[in-house]
């Protein structure tokens, strides 16, 4: 850039301002220039920095605001908060244009998430099922066993025996699977329940602690 | 320079020195008298003449000057006065500061 084209620029940015401001600040600096003379043109270009600072110091001027003064190389701050606005209208230009792709991908991952739980929960809830109705089955196969058993005994002994001895078997393995029913009842279930609590509590609090 | 230099310092110093010369002085001379002590930039300046200009601490005349036309500056009345309380102003505030750079205790 050159005198010139500074001054040329400068009117420009200064158009939008009263005529007599607009015509002693261009009065300023043409005399400025003057005064440098040619030979110090580049210098006093450098010193001025753009027309768009020299005409933005001049309209906060007229508005009143104070302008503060920072040494030269700390008015990049200025440089570096324009640069963060755009890198804000970025990011949230990023994240439109992503959208599409990553809330499908958010919510068959959370669909995922979601089939496993239920399939756990929905294993657990069977085995203990099936559990309660082979306790009861095999409750009810040793008595019926039981009582065909002693009918049997009286007639063909041996019959009647081994019948008793299978509804003993019987017997057994439904007290074994009772026990354990009523232990999951007793013990796992509030395990898993207070668990569940304790990880929802932890979720939460950590949000509290957060904010 | 690590300080920051507020617009009321700015204008002080800027009054203190076109007060320096009595026929005034003119805007490129200004500059290079201030840089000399403050490392400002060109463009901040124009604002603060034409701010003393206005608030009529400083009062301008124009004069030919080998074919140009020189704008000079000159202190009036009320921007001597000005200067005066300026000049107050800081005594009290540098004397505060360097007191508490030297661990004394700040007396009212």
């Amino acid at each position: 850039m050159n005198k010139n084209e500074f001054l040329r620029q400068l009117e420009n940015l200064l158009s939008d301002l009263p005529e007599e401001e607009r015509r002693e600040a261009m009065e300023y600096y043409v005399e400025y220039f003057d005064e440098a003379g040619p030979e110090k043109e580049a210098e006093v270009l450098r010193e001025l920095g753009s027309p768009s600072e020299v005409a933005h110091n001049i309209r906060e001027d007229l508005a009143g605001k104070e302008l503060m003064v920072v040494p030269q190389d700390a008015e990049d701050g200025k440089k570096k908060e324009k640069n963060d606005g755009w890198k804000i209208a970025c990011i949230i230009l990023l994240c439109i244009f992503a959208a599409p792709v990553v809330i499908p991908l958010v919510v068959a991952l959370a669909g995922a998430i979601i089939g496993i739980i239920v399939g756990l929960v929905s294993a657990v809830a069977g085995v203990f099922l099936a559990s309660c109705l082979m306790t009861f089955a095999f409750a009810v196969a040793a008595i019926i066993l039981f009582v065909i058993g002693i009918i049997k005994l009286f007639t063909i002994p041996l019959v009647g025996a081994f019948l008793l001895g299978l509804s003993l078997v019987c017997a057994g393995v439904a007290l074994l699977l009772g026990f354990l029913v009523v232990k999951f009842l007793l013990v796992a279930l509030p395990a898993i329940c207070r668990g569940i609590y304790k990880l929802c509590k932890r979720i939460f609090v950590r949000k509290e602690a957060k904010a | 320079m690590v300080f920051n230099t507020g617009a009321a310092l700015l204008d002080a110093i800027v009054l203190a020195v076109v007060s320096k010369d009595k026929q005034g002085t003119y805007g490129y001379r200004i500059t290079q008298d201030v840089r000399q002590v403050l490392e400002v930039s060109e463009s901040t300046l124009y604002p603060v003449l034409r701010r003393l200009q206005k608030s009529d601490c400083l009062e301008v005349y124009d004069m030919e000057c080998a074919g140009r036309n020189r704008r000079y500056y000159k202190t009036t009345q009320q921007g001597e006065e000005q200067l005066k309380e300026y000049r107050e102003e800081w005594m009290n505030y540098s004397q505060k500061i360097t007191q508490i750079f030297e661990g004394g205790t700040v007396h009212e």
